[in-house]
């Protein structure tokens, strides 16, 4: 079992995190080799949803089949491994914590790739770097989305930069 | 006004190529800098869906209207500059013909920002260069996404 860890404290405050964490058309810019996801039911994260992630691990598709099996709203996030893919086992738990309007987010992945779904077609080595770059990067890619400010209202046409 | 002209050579046939491109949920992984993307009505493209981009500029995030004016299946893909948002014109035309067992894509990019929108101290020329490289972004990654392989 691998565990990938992180905290970032996050210039916006809570809600704006919360909005980007359960906004499932996210996760494909959330993790960089995401390539596309389905929700059932579609639509920001409710307990219960079911996932269908395809990424990509070099020239190959790969699929996740995950779950949110734990929310509370404007806090926590978490996410398990439903049967099939690439995962024998997956955690994410996304903890959100508000500093004074600014959101301190705490991320832990605990993963297990599934060595019968590669086979002898992928690289053990390259799609564990893969796997692990993918989730390492997620928790300051989910602050610099979080972090943009919106241009100000169409018809103002002031302080765009 | 920023264009880009390309021809782009993939490795897949024709109906790999267009399931991606039917498909406006595979918006954010073929531009890099589009965050997401609402359509009306939902679904696959059908002529006059109208798309809500949310973009990223920078340290902003920027709002862009386009519908769908054509879409011939396997074929042709026409998307046009909608009501409001950053664009004051947006044009992108696809069309795409069977290479032997590949697929060649002749692609056109053009867009101006919209001053109303943007206000006057933006510069347009970054703005461009930012559509520029989104759109040559867009090709490879088109390329990239119809060339996967599954794994069985």
């Amino acid at each position: 079992m691998t565990r990938i860890e992180s905290v970032v404290e996050i210039e916006a405050p809570v809600s704006a995190v919360w909005d980007i964490l359960t906004d499932t058309s996210y996760i494909v810019k959330l993790f960089r080799d995401a390539v596309s996801v389905t929700a059932d039911p579609p639509g920001r994260s409710v307990l219960g949803q079911k996932y269908h992630l395809t990424g990509k691990a070099g020239r190959r598709r790969v699929e996740f089949f995950l779950e949110v099996v734990e929310l509370v709203p404007q806090s926590t996030v978490v996410t398990r491994q439903r049967p099939g893919g690439l995962f024998k086992t997956f955690m994410q738990k996304t903890v959100l914590e508000d500093k004074a309007g600014r959101t301190r987010a705490h991320t832990v992945f605990d993963y297990e790739l599934a060595l019968g779904y590669m086979g002898k077609v992928l690289n053990v080595v390259l799609v564990e770097r893969l796997v692990r770059d993918n989730l390492t990067a997620y928790s300051h890619t989910l602050k610099e989305f979080s972090e943009l400010l919106p241009l100000p209202a169409e018809g103002t046409g002031k302080g765009a930069t | 006004m920023a264009k880009v002209n390309r021809v782009l050579v993939v490795t897949a046939p024709i109906k790999t190529v267009w399931a991606i491109l039917d498909e406006p949920r595979y918006i954010p992984k073929l531009y890099p800098d589009v965050l997401e993307i609402r359509v009306d009505p939902e679904g696959p493209v059908v002529v006059g869906q109208k798309r809500t981009i949310t973009a990223r500029m920078g340290t902003r995030s920027v709002e862009l209207h386009t519908k769908v004016a054509e879409a011939i299946p396997e074929k042709k893909l026409v998307l046009v500059q909608g009501e409001g948002g950053g664009f004051e014109h947006f044009r992108q035309e696809l069309v795409l013909y069977a290479v032997g067992g590949g697929t060649e894509v002749h692609a056109s990019f053009e867009s101006r920002i919209s001053r109303d929108y943007f206000g006057p101290n933006i510069s347009e020329v970054m703005i461009d260069r930012l559509t520029m490289d989104n759109a040559d972004r867009f090709l490879t990654n088109l390329k990239e996404l119809s060339e996967l392989r599954p794994l069985r």
